[in-house]
């Protein structure tokens, strides 16, 4: 692949799949600042990730598998930086009245899945996004049916605490 | 809210698209961050390797140079290619990681697993090991040197330096890895433990 190639295909990809990293940038941090770091360490990961994708899956699924992976990696290399930050996580669920009913569910739900452990909620974005458990267990390296007694028992606990919370 | 309100606000989220300019400017953005880096690495490879090489024709052809000092720079130069050895080690290191990028998520955590473990055993094996060498290449040079000049008792101030600079950056990196590696690692088996887990 040539560059040019390369970097029309790059730029197809952030055109079509930025939500992709979005998502799964703001499910790793609260903090809109970290959000933009991760995006653009996931983006280079992308850059070079490109000349590895072999058609087999969905460019959706092999985006989904460099971003959870590399936003597994920068958390554990920010942690100790995220420490400081993170009394602001409550700050994301606003309350004010510019704020729609959406934004503040919306803002729930990220706040819920940033509760999970990082294997719970790698799980509950791509099930969340519509991959099926085949595609799921392919992205993570799990069998099917593990993917789907996981899933079971995350949506549980989702259930549990999403029930205290009003939107 | 339920589990059927939580999706919805999923699927209702407000869709991200990026304008061309947007796709564009974050193409920029990523060159801009490599070209310079790559310049700087390249620009300092070239020049260490043309110092490297002037320096080594210099004592191939100089007469009058003493074992001693023979054995030194034989030394300085052994540090530079282990210097030069570790840039290599690490590039080929990230490149591989980068790899792993692409595979299926527990593949990746046993790779950084792996990795920050190789960090620890480094830190016991290789750090040591290099550290002993320099020491006694340098020991080596400054004991010719003193024999060479009869009467001299040799500046062991250096050697003395020399081991203590060593030593700091050994305990760096020992701090390095109980506040980061260790917990690191922890971490991460953890985490495959959590993937692993047999339902």
């Amino acid at each position: 692949m040539t560059t040019a190639e390369k970097k029309t295909l790059f730029a197809q990809w952030l055109q079509e799949h930025t939500a992709i990293l979005h998502k799964v940038a703001r499910s790793f941090t609260p903090a809109v600042a970290d959000q933009e770091d991760l995006m653009q360490e996931i983006r280079v990961a992308l850059w070079h990730g490109i000349a590895g994708f072999d058609h087999r899956s969905k460019v959706s699924s092999y985006i989904y598998r460099i971003a959870l992976n590399k936003a597994i990696s920068w958390k554990r290399r920010a942690q100790s930086y995220r420490r400081k930050i993170d009394h602001y996580e409550n700050d994301v669920v606003t309350n004010d009245a510019s704020s729609t009913q959406q934004d503040r569910r919306l803002a729930i739900v990220y706040a819920e899945i940033r509760r999970l452990n990082d294997a719970e909620r790698a799980l509950i974005l791509l099930q969340l996004d519509g991959f099926n458990y085949r595609e799921i267990a392919e992205t993570i390296g799990l069998t099917e049916s593990n993917v789907g007694v996981k899933l079971n028992r995350i949506r549980t606990k989702l259930a549990e605490r999403l029930k205290g919370q009003n939107s | 809210m339920s589990l059927d309100e939580m999706e919805e606000a999923w699927r209702n989220q407000p869709p991200t698209r990026l304008s061309p300019q947007q796709v564009v400017d974050q193409v920029a953005a990523l060159k801009s961050g490599f070209v310079p880096g790559i310049t700087v690495c390249a620009v300092a490879m070239l020049v260490g390797l043309i110092g490297w090489g002037l320096w080594v024709q210099s004592i191939l052809i100089d007469p009058e140079r003493t074992l001693g000092a023979a054995i030194r720079d034989l030394g300085v130069h052994g540090v530079v290619i282990v210097g030069m050895l570790y840039m290599i080690r690490q590039n080929v290191r990230w490149q591989r990681e980068l790899r792993t990028l692409g595979e299926d998520t527990r593949r990746c955590i046993s790779f950084s697993i792996s990795r920050v473990d190789e960090d620890i055993r480094s830190l016991w094996r290789e750090g040591p090991l290099f550290s002993g060498t320099v020491i006694i290449f340098s020991s080596l040079a400054e004991w010719e040197f003193a024999r060479a000049n009869a009467g001299s008792s040799g500046d062991w101030s250096r050697i003395i330096l020399i081991a203590a600079a060593l030593s700091l950056m050994w305990v760096h990196q020992y701090y390095r890895m109980r506040v980061y590696w260790v917990p690191r690692a922890t971490e991460l088996k953890k985490l495959l433990n959590e993937f692993n887990a047999e339902t």
